[in-house]
C-alpha cells in the first residue's frame, strides 16, 4: 500500500514529499529520499497517537520525521505490527458516538452532584474537623471595617440592651460553649434592620431591627438563628465551598482568561446563592429547635420576617435567602 | 523515480496561515478530556492539556506544514500541582489573616518575572514547525521584571497613559526573544501606533458612554430631575446601564487588543519572512460577544465551537510574505538545546495571555 507523506530531516526546514510504501506482511515501510532508499521495520517507528484527522507524526530511528495524512493506513500498520502507541484508546473514545454521549452525561451529572451535594458535604466535614479556634480568627476585621463604613453607635436605651443581652446569654448557653459569644449593638444606617454573626461568635444587632420587633421573643429567635450560623460554622464552610467551586470551574473551562471568567459568572452566582439559602435553612432549624425547647412559639420568628420582608422583592434563584413563604411553611410543618 | 517535488522560487509570495480545526471534532476531544479529568480526580488534566494543545497546533498550517507540540504531560502535571498547592496555601493563609494573604500575593508577584520567562522558554522549546524547534532567550528576567512588574506599577501613577508603552514592550518581549531554530524573530514596531490604538479606543468608549447617557436622559426626561432620581425611580435602569458599561469596556479592551496585535505582527519578521495581520476590531468584538452568549446559553457545551471559531479567525487574518519554498530555517545546535530543555524540566506550565 502506498501513501504520500512529507519528510523533514530535523536539521533544516526543507520539506520533501515522499511516497511511502507500507508492506503489511513484512511489517516494513520504505520510501525514497533523494538518492537514498530508506527502509524501516514498523516496530522501530515512533508513531504519535491518532488525534482527530490531523496528520500522523512518525519518527524513524535515524531521525527522519514523516507527516502522514492517511490515518487509516497507519492505524492498520499499528494493528498488524503491534506497535506500542501510548494513549491510542483515547481516539476510540472520541470517535464513538456512545462514548461521547456517555461523557456528556457523566460530566453533567458530576458537575450537578458535586456542586449540589459533594462540595457542601465535604466542606461541612472539613469545617468540623479543624479546631474551633480557627473560627475565632475568621472575619474579626469585618466588624472594624463595617464600623468605619456604615455603622454608627447604637441609640437604644440601656434598659433594652440589657434585656436583650440577657436573652442572648440564654440562647448562647443552649449552644456549644467553645465560641466567644458576644452581642454588640449598632445603628445600621444604610444596612437598616438586620443582624449578622461573625464566625467567632460575635452577633451584631442593628437598632432598626430591634425597633421593628414587637416582642423580645422575636429578637431572641433572630439571635438563635444567627448563632445557628455560628455553631454550624457557616463562615468557614462558605469559604471552603467558594474556593472549591472556583477550582472546579477552572478545571472545567481549563483556563482563567477573562472570557471564561465572564461566562462562568452567572453559574457561580447561582451556585453561591444556593449555598447561602441552604445555610439560612440550617440556621432557621436551630432557631426553631431553640424556640420549641424554651416553649416559645416559632411564629414569633416568622412574624418578624414578614414585617421585614415587606420591602424586598423576591429574586428567586439569585436570592441569598429562602422566601419568607418558604421559611414560614418549614416552620409550620416541623 | 524521483518523488521530490521541485518548487519554483518566487521573489516574494503571500502565504496565508490556515486553521483546519472543526468545532464538532474538537468537542469530542474536549468532552473526553473533561470526563477523564473528572474520573482521575484532575490528574488527567495534564494529558488533556497536551492533547488540546496538539489539536490546535496540528491544525495550524503554514506553508502546508502543521506545528507540533512536544511537552510531556508529566512536566505539566508537576507545574499544575505547584499552582494548585500555592492556591490552596493562599486560601488558607488568607482565611486566617487577609494581611498575611496580601503579603503572600506580593511574594507570588516577586516570582512573576521568573515565571513568565520560564513559561515562555517551556512553550517555545516544546513547539516546532517542520521539526525545527522554537526557542526563547532565557536570559530575560530583568526585562520581564520591567515589563510585567515595574511598568504596570508605575502605570498606576500615570492615569493609564503608560498602558500603550507596556503593550509595546510586552509584544517586544514576546517576539524579539523568540527564535525558530537559529533564526531570530525581529520586531520593528513604532510606539506611536500603540498610542494611536489607545486613544482611538478611548475616544470610542467616551463617545459610546455619552451616547448611552444621552439616551437615558432623553428617554426618562431626567433633564429636570437629574440622574439620581431616574435611578431611584427605575432601579432596573442601573442594571441596564451597568451591563452596557461592562459591554463597552470589554469591547474596547478587545478592540485595543486587535489593533495592537496588528501593529505588532505587521512589524514582525523572521528571517526573510514578513508577517501581516489584518484583524478587524469590530469583527473580533462580534465574535467574542456572540461566543460568550453561545457559551452561556449552551451551559458551556458550545465552548469548543467558540474556541475553534476564534482560532480560525485569528489564523486566517495572519499571513507571511517571503520566498515560498520556506526551507531557509535550520535547527543549529540541536543536541545542546535539547539538553538544556531537559535540565530545566521543572517548569511551570502557565499560559500567558493570548500571544
Amino acid at each position: 500500500m502506498n501513501c504520500v507523506a512529507y519528510c523533514y530531516d530535523g536539521r533544516g526546514s526543507t520539506r520533501t514529499t515522499v511516497r511511502v510504501n507500507i508492506d503489511y506482511q513484512a511489517r516494513v515501510i520504505a520510501f525514497q529520499l533523494g538518492e537514498e532508499e530508506k527502509s524501516y521495520r514498523a516496530i522501530d517507528l515512533l508513531i504519535s497517537p491518532r488525534l482527530a484527522s490531523t496528520p500522523r507524526r512518525i519518527e524513524t530511528p535515524d531521525g527522519c520525521i514523516l507527516d502522514v495524512s492517511d490515518n487509516e493506513a497507519i492505524d492498520q500498520l499499528i494493528d498488524v505490527a503491534e506497535i506500542p502507541v501510548p494513549g491510542r484508546w483515547i481516539h476510540r473514545l472520541e470517535s464513538k458516538f456512545r462514548y461521547v454521549s456517555l461523557s456528556i452525561v457523566i460530566t453533567v451529572l458530576f458537575v450537578w452532584l458535586s456542586a449540589g451535594y459533594g462540595i457542601p458535604v465535604i466542606a461541612k466535614h472539613v469545617a468540623f474537623m479543624v479546631p474551633v479556634t480557627t473560627n475565632l480568627v475568621l472575619g474579626e476585621e469585618v466588624l472594624v471595617a463595617l464600623d468605619k463604613m456604615v455603622f454608627s453607635e447604637s441609640q437604644l436605651p440601656t434598659n433594652d440592651k440589657q434585656k436583650l443581652t440577657k436573652r442572648f446569654v440564654s440562647v448562647a448557653e443552649s449552644m456549644s460553649d467553645d465560641y466567644k459569644f458576644r452581642l454588640v449593638f449598632r445603628r445600621g444606617g444604610k444596612i437598616g434592620a438586620n443582624a449578622f454573626a461573625l464566625p467567632g461568635g460575635t452577633v451584631i444587632l442593628t437598632d432598626e431591627l430591634v425597633e421593628k420587633a414587637q416582642t423580645v421573643s422575636e429578637v431572641e429567635l433572630v439571635l438563635a438563628h444567627e448563632l445557628g450560623h455560628v455553631v454550624n460554622r457557616h463562615g468557614l464552610r462558605q469559604i471552603l465551598q467558594s474556593s472549591t467551586v472556583a477550582l472546579l470551574i477552572m478545571a472545567i473551562t481549563g483556563d482563567v482568561s477573562s472570557a471564561a471568567a465572564l461566562a462562568s459568572a452567572l453559574p457561580t452566582l447561582l451556585v453561591e446563592s444556593h449555598y447561602s439559602r441552604e445555610f439560612e435553612k440550617e440556621a432557621d432549624r436551630v432557631a426553631y429547635d431553640y424556640a420549641i425547647s424554651r416553649g416559645i412559639s416559632p411564629r414569633h420568628f416568622i412574624n418578624l420576617l414578614d414585617r421585614l420582608s415587606d420591602t424586598d422583592g423576591d429574586l428567586g434563584f439569585l436570592s441569598t435567602h429562602p422566601s419568607v413563604q418558604d421559611r414560614s411553611k418549614k416552620f409550620s410543618a416541623q | 523515480m524521483n518523488s521530490t517535488i521541485s518548487v519554483t522560487r518566487e521573489p516574494s509570495s503571500r502565504m496565508p496561515i490556515e486553521f483546519t480545526g472543526r468545532g464538532g471534532e474538537y468537542f469530542r476531544i474536549w468532552i473526553v478530556n473533561l470526563v477523564l479529568t473528572i474520573l482521575t480526580l484532575g490528574i488527567y488534566s495534564a494529558w488533556a492539556k497536551v492533547r488540546t494543545k496538539r489539536y490546535f497546533y496540528r491544525n495550524t498550517i503554514v506553508g502546508g506544514s502543521p506545528f507540533e507540540y512536544h511537552a510531556r504531560p508529566i512536566q505539566i502535571l508537576k507545574g499544575r500541582a505547584i499552582v494548585v498547592g500555592a492556591y490552596l496555601a493562599y486560601g488558607l493563609v488568607n482565611m486566617v489573616s487577609p494581611i498575611l494573604g496580601g503579603i503572600l500575593i506580593l511574594v507570588f508577584l516577586g516570582f512573576l518575572p521568573w515565571l513568565v520567562v520560564r513559561a515562555s522558554v517551556f512553550n517555545a522549546r516544546n513547539s516546532s514547525w517542520r521539526d525545527i524547534r522554537f526557542n526563547f532567550n532565557s536570559n530575560t528576567k530583568a526585562e520581564a521584571a520591567k515589563v510585567f512588574l515595574l511598568f504596570p506599577f508605575l502605570s498606576i501613577f500615570t492615569l493609564g497613559l503608560l498602558t500603550p508603552y507596556i503593550t509595546y514592550r510586552g509584544w517586544r518581549f514576546a517576539i524579539a526573544n523568540a527564535r525558530l531554530g537559529t533564526t531570530l524573530f525581529e520586531i520593528h514596531a513604532k510606539l506611536g501606533k500603540y498610542y494611536a490604538a489607545f486613544f482611538m479606543t478611548l475616544l470610542m468608549v467616551v463617545g459610546v458612554s455619552v451616547l448611552i447617557g444621552f439616551f437615558v436622559i432623553n428617554w426618562f426626561g431626567a433633564d429636570t430631575f437629574g440622574i439620581g432620581l431616574v435611578v431611584a425611580l427605575y432601579p432596573e435602569m442601573l442594571i441596564v446601564a451597568a451591563t452596557a458599561y461592562i459591554v463597552v469596556i470589554t469591547g474596547s479592551v478587545i478592540a485595543y487588543g486587535a489593533l495592537t496585535r496588528n501593529a505588532s505582527l505587521n512589524a514582525t519578521q523572521v528571517g526573510p519572512y514578513q508577517f501581516g495581520s489584518t484583524l478587524h476590531a469590530g469583527v473580533l468584538c462580534w465574535i467574542a460577544f456572540s461566543n460568550l452568549l453561545a457559551i452561556v446559553l449552551s451551559v458551556g457545551l458550545l465552548m469548543p465551537w467558540a474556541k475553534v471559531r476564534i482560532s480560525r479567525y485569528l489564523a486566517t487574518n495572519l499571513v507571511m510574505h517571503g520566498p515560498s519554498d520556506l526551507d531557509t530555517f535550520v535547527q543549529g545546535n540541536r543536541p545542546e538545546s535539547r539538553a538544556l530543555g531537559e535540565e530545566a524540566s521543572d517548569f511551570f506550565d502557565v499560559d500567558i495571555g493570548g500571544v
